[in-house]
């Protein structure tokens, strides 16, 4: 399959801040004309600092907002053009994974309702089905049997995001698009998050778009990097160029933070 | 005390304060109509278990009360022992409009009467009355703060949840029902409608007219906690999921106003039945024959009745213990809030 | 200034809206109404008929709502039909009696409540603490309306104070000392109930405002260099505490209306309460939107003087503002 599943052709977002009564009309552009693609089981990774505009693109590709223009191809419709009826069956496809798992997750449902809960907005089936479907999804991202019924505060940081990640899976996407979800969590637990994120890849031929800030981890997952600086992609490459031959400055700059000396950490094909 | 104590010890109180209520036709020795003239006014009686002449009795008895014309002045007639029976026959009545009896759970033969909490001006037993006005008053703050719940959680979550005009209008609303003093407010609304209606009808009316006045600060709260839980990230991911709006918040966002609701509830309810005791007491609410505690205590605007007859005052009384009830409750929801 | 002119208009609107609401209300059962009034023997049937032209009792609501502002313009707001006046020099009297009363409560309420919060707040634990809260939790459970009727029975069986009524039948001939002892003995049962009635709860409020800023490091500070106890709660914990208070105050005024209301009927003290049962009972209209509408003016007006007093009062409002 050549063409990629993903194709964000000059996404531009201006968030505009009206004040009753007032002349002026502020706005904040967070994204203009980003254009990026992503191909089937592939992994593109968005890095960039904070305020660039990362999670804005990745709630836009989601369609949790809608982008002031340009387009969002998922294969061949674009989600721009629908709207929130259209949508429902391309929400199955493209799941986006929030920044903070704990905000995101209802603190007042079991671990097993948060899973099937896409399930029941999608009305998949009876409830026996659906806490089924959970429990089994559940076991494959390595959430043991007793933590069914637990709720999210008693969890620990890295089982919360596997239940977040279980959640992100249950419908089957295509794409999941992921912000930040490394953030908060101990180098061991990223460790196995990241394995758990690469295995699934495999077996689902899943896309990922990973929004992250730190440019070390995003290389070690990512089969291309986009750079993204105050709303504009600046440079767009495989992350062996990135690292070894940064043509923008701002992306130099963000290799030298990353890397200590002699730490080339550039994706060979295996996990961490 | 645990938690689970402090809240169910006042549960509990009030709970059977009011199946005593509702079971007013067999609890009670006599119906609320019923009038004994020629003892107006009587004190209560009392029971003993020893007589004059010095035997002890196991079960408990009293004496008829005789005035010898002079109606200030009652005295025991200490020929005739009566018992106190149990499970007696006495005047029929009809519980929950299906239960058809006329056994009662305690009485005395004729001639005496048994007035546990004494009579009034038309020798009216004070304890049947009420129990039976209790019926009336308890039950007028409940529906009345269901109704006001109800309303609040409708308009604030409208308020909180879709903002913009209907926001602004429900608050400007608010605030002209804010700007007047609540009693004030009742009496105004009061005022308007028609002063002399059946006594299903005004009762009706007076849960109507105190619940729709008491809806904004409800509102308000639940407003509140809308506005806060709708802009969650859980609120979020759903919607990325396609949740409807119904669905985002029947399932995550109204669930969290269950603790202000109930808290509300143990404030309001008596609030609101302190609302249609004193609209009954100043006439504008729920009128004779049907007791209300409120009418009952208007007997007291009486200068004599103020000074000599103590115990027309107790329809006030049972409030305290019935407010300390809810208030106890109202105060471990809020902790548990 | 143009904060208190804003606050003003704001409240003027409240005003209209609710008069306006007022009126609509009434033309909910308008029939009713009427026949009942032709019914009320108080009320002159000839008064009725010549008062309809001048009011348009029976004419378009709006155009009854509009002679009835014309009126309230020429400042007479209105006709009693029951005491054939204008409502103006009816309720003046009233407003002020339930006024005095009002004050005279407020003034004592406030002053019980912050002296025993204060005192409390410095014991936090003690015996002391611990009487006040369970003296003020059981008034708060006790409603107005038994507090009156208690002290009611009491002056009735002692009679030690008046039991109504705000003067003696022969005010006018006593001396002016005589005066100011007799309006204050019958003053003593109504403020009482009053006083018992709020101030349990401003008391909760000032121990627990106090307490916190007891806490503050300012006060710690404070203590460090051995401050007097009492002059660090007077001069340093209680200013600090005071925004909150006089916050509570504002919004304090619809609860002593509320309360003054039922106390006026009870006792008998010739306020705004005892008119408006009275005209509600007798179907006196103007009179009764009259009195609605002076309670909301009050409560605004109270709500008003307290963010004056905050504004002057909390310096850090004072810099904010601009």
């Amino acid at each position: 399959m050549d063409q990629p599943l993903l194709r964000v052709r000059d996404l531009t977002k201006t968030y505009t801040q009206n004040r009753f009564l007032s002349r002026k009309r502020r706005g904040i552009c967070a994204l203009r004309g980003v254009s990026l693609s992503i191909r089937r089981g592939c992994t593109l990774a968005l890095v960039g600092e904070s305020g660039s505009g990362k999670s804005t693109l990745a709630r836009c590709v989601a369609r949790l907002e809608s982008p002031t223009s340009g387009q969002i191809w998922l294969g061949d419709a674009d989600l721009t053009t629908l709207h929130s009826a259209q949508l429902k069956p391309f929400r199955r496809r493209i799941q986006l994974l929030l920044q903070d798992s704990a905000a995101a997750i209802n603190p007042h449902f079991l671990a097993w309702e948060v899973v099937s809960e896409p399930l029941r907005i999608q009305h998949r089936g009876t409830i026996g089905q659906e806490k089924a479907k959970a429990l089994e999804m559940m076991e494959q991202v390595g959430l043991p049997k007793t933590l069914t019924e637990r709720r999210q505060h008693e969890l620990s940081g890295g089982q919360r995001q596997r239940l977040a990640i279980a959640r992100a899976l249950i419908l089957d996407p295509e794409l999941l698009v992921l912000d930040e979800p490394f953030i908060g969590l101990d180098v061991s637990v990223q460790a196995q998050i990241a394995n758990l994120l690469l295995a699934t890849q495999k077996e689902r031929s899943l896309s990922y778009l990973l929004i992250a800030h730190d440019l070390a981890l995003a290389s070690s997952l990512a089969d291309e990097i986009a750079v993204i600086h105050s709303g504009r992609i600046i440079e767009n490459a495989t992350p062996s160029e990135i690292l070894q031959t940064p043509r923008q400055p701002y992306t130099a700059q963000l290799v030298a933070a990353a890397c200590g000396p002699g730490v080339n950490r550039a994706r060979t094909g295996g996990g961490l | 005390m645990t938690h689970w104590q402090k809240i169910a010890v006042p549960l509990v109180a009030l709970v059977t304060v009011h199946l005593l209520v509702v079971f007013a036709g067999f609890v009670a020795p006599y119906d609320v109509a019923t009038q004994f003239r020629e003892h107006p006014y009587a004190p209560p009686s009392r029971a003993h278990f020893r007589d004059e002449k010095g035997h002890i009795h196991i079960r408990p008895f009293v004496y008829a009360w005789k005035n010898n014309g002079n109606f200030a002045e009652y005295e025991e007639d200490t020929e005739r022992i009566m018992p106190v029976r149990f499970f007696v026959p006495g005047d029929p009545y009809t519980m929950l409009h299906v239960l058809h009896s006329s056994v009662h759970l305690f009485g005395v033969a004729e001639p005496a009467h048994i007035f546990i909490l004494g009579s009034d001006g038309y020798g009216r037993d004070q304890f049947s009355r009420l129990l039976f006005g209790g019926q009336v008053s308890l039950f007028s703050g409940l529906l009345a703060a269901a109704l006001s719940l109800s309303l609040g959680l409708l308009f604030g979550s409208a308020a909180g949840y879709y903002g913009g005009l209907l926001d602004a209008v429900l608050m400007r609303i608010s605030e002209v029902f804010l700007a007047l003093p609540w009693l004030y407010l009742l009496f105004a609304v009061r005022a308007f409608l028609p002063l002399r209606m059946s006594a299903a009808g005004t009762f009706l009316l007076l849960i109507a007219i105190v619940g729709a006045v008491g809806w904004t600060r409800p509102a308000r709260l639940v407003r509140g906690i809308v506005l806060s839980a709708k802009e969650r990230s859980y609120v979020l991911a759903a919607r990325g999921f396609g949740a409807t709006e119904w669905y985002l918040l029947r399932r995550h966002v109204l669930p969290q106003t269950r603790g202000v609701l109930l808290t509300q509830a143990a404030i309001l309810i008596p609030q609101f039945i302190l609302a249609e005791v004193t609209l009954s007491f100043l006439g504008l609410g729920v009128a004779e024959p049907i007791p209300s505690w409120g009418n009952m205590l208007s007997a007291l605007q009486q200068y004599n009745v103020l000074s000599s007859y103590w115990w027309m005052i107790i329809p006030g009384l049972v409030l305290i213990p019935i407010f300390l009830s809810y208030y106890l409750l109202a105060r471990s929801l809020e902790q548990q809030v | 200034m143009r904060y208190v002119l804003r606050r003003v208009v704001h409240g003027v609107l409240v005003l209209v809206a609710v008069s306006i609401l007022s009126f609509l209300l009434l033309h909910l059962a308008p029939g009713e109404f009427f026949a009942e009034m032709r019914l009320n023997p108080q009320i002159a049937p000839g008064t009725v008929d010549a008062l309809r032209a001048q009011y348009g009792l029976d004419r378009a609501l709006p155009v009854q709502y509009g002679l009835w502002m014309r009126s309230v313009l020429k400042g007479e707001f209105g006709y009693s039909f029951a005491y054939n006046q204008p409502v103006s020099s009816l309720l003046w009297p009233r407003v002020l009696n339930t006024l005095l009363l009002n004050t005279v409560a407020l003034l004592i309420a406030w002053l019980v409540a912050v002296t025993f919060g204060t005192w409390a707040a410095a014991r936090p634990g003690k015996w002391e603490d611990r009487l006040c809260s369970l003296g003020t939790s059981t008034l708060l459970v006790i409603p107005d309306l038994m507090l009156a009727l208690a002290l009611l029975m009491l002056a009735v069986r002692t009679r030690w104070f008046p039991s109504g009524g705000m003067v003696t039948i022969d005010f006018a001939d006593l001396t002016a000392w005589s005066k100011v002892k007799d309006l204050g003995a019958h003053l003593v049962l109504p403020a009482a109930v009053i006083v018992l009635g709020t101030f349990p709860l401003l008391y909760r409020h000032v121990r627990s405002s106090v307490s916190e800023s007891l806490t503050l490091p300012f006060a710690q500070a404070a203590r460090g260099y051995g401050i007097r106890r009492t002059q660090l709660l007077f001069r340093q914990a209680l200013p600090a505490a005071a925004n909150p208070l006089i916050s509570l105050l504002g919004l304090s005024f619809g609860t002593l209306l509320s309360a003054s209301l039922l106390v006026e009927v009870v006792l008998s003290w010739p306020g705004l309460g005892p008119m408006l049962l009275e005209s509600i009972l007798a179907r006196d209209v103007y009179v009764v939107i009259a009195i609605v509408l002076l309670s909301a003016a009050l409560v605004i007006l109270g709500s008003l003087f307290a963010d004056v007093l905050l504004y002057w009062s909390d310096p850090r409002i004072r810099t904010e503002g601009r």
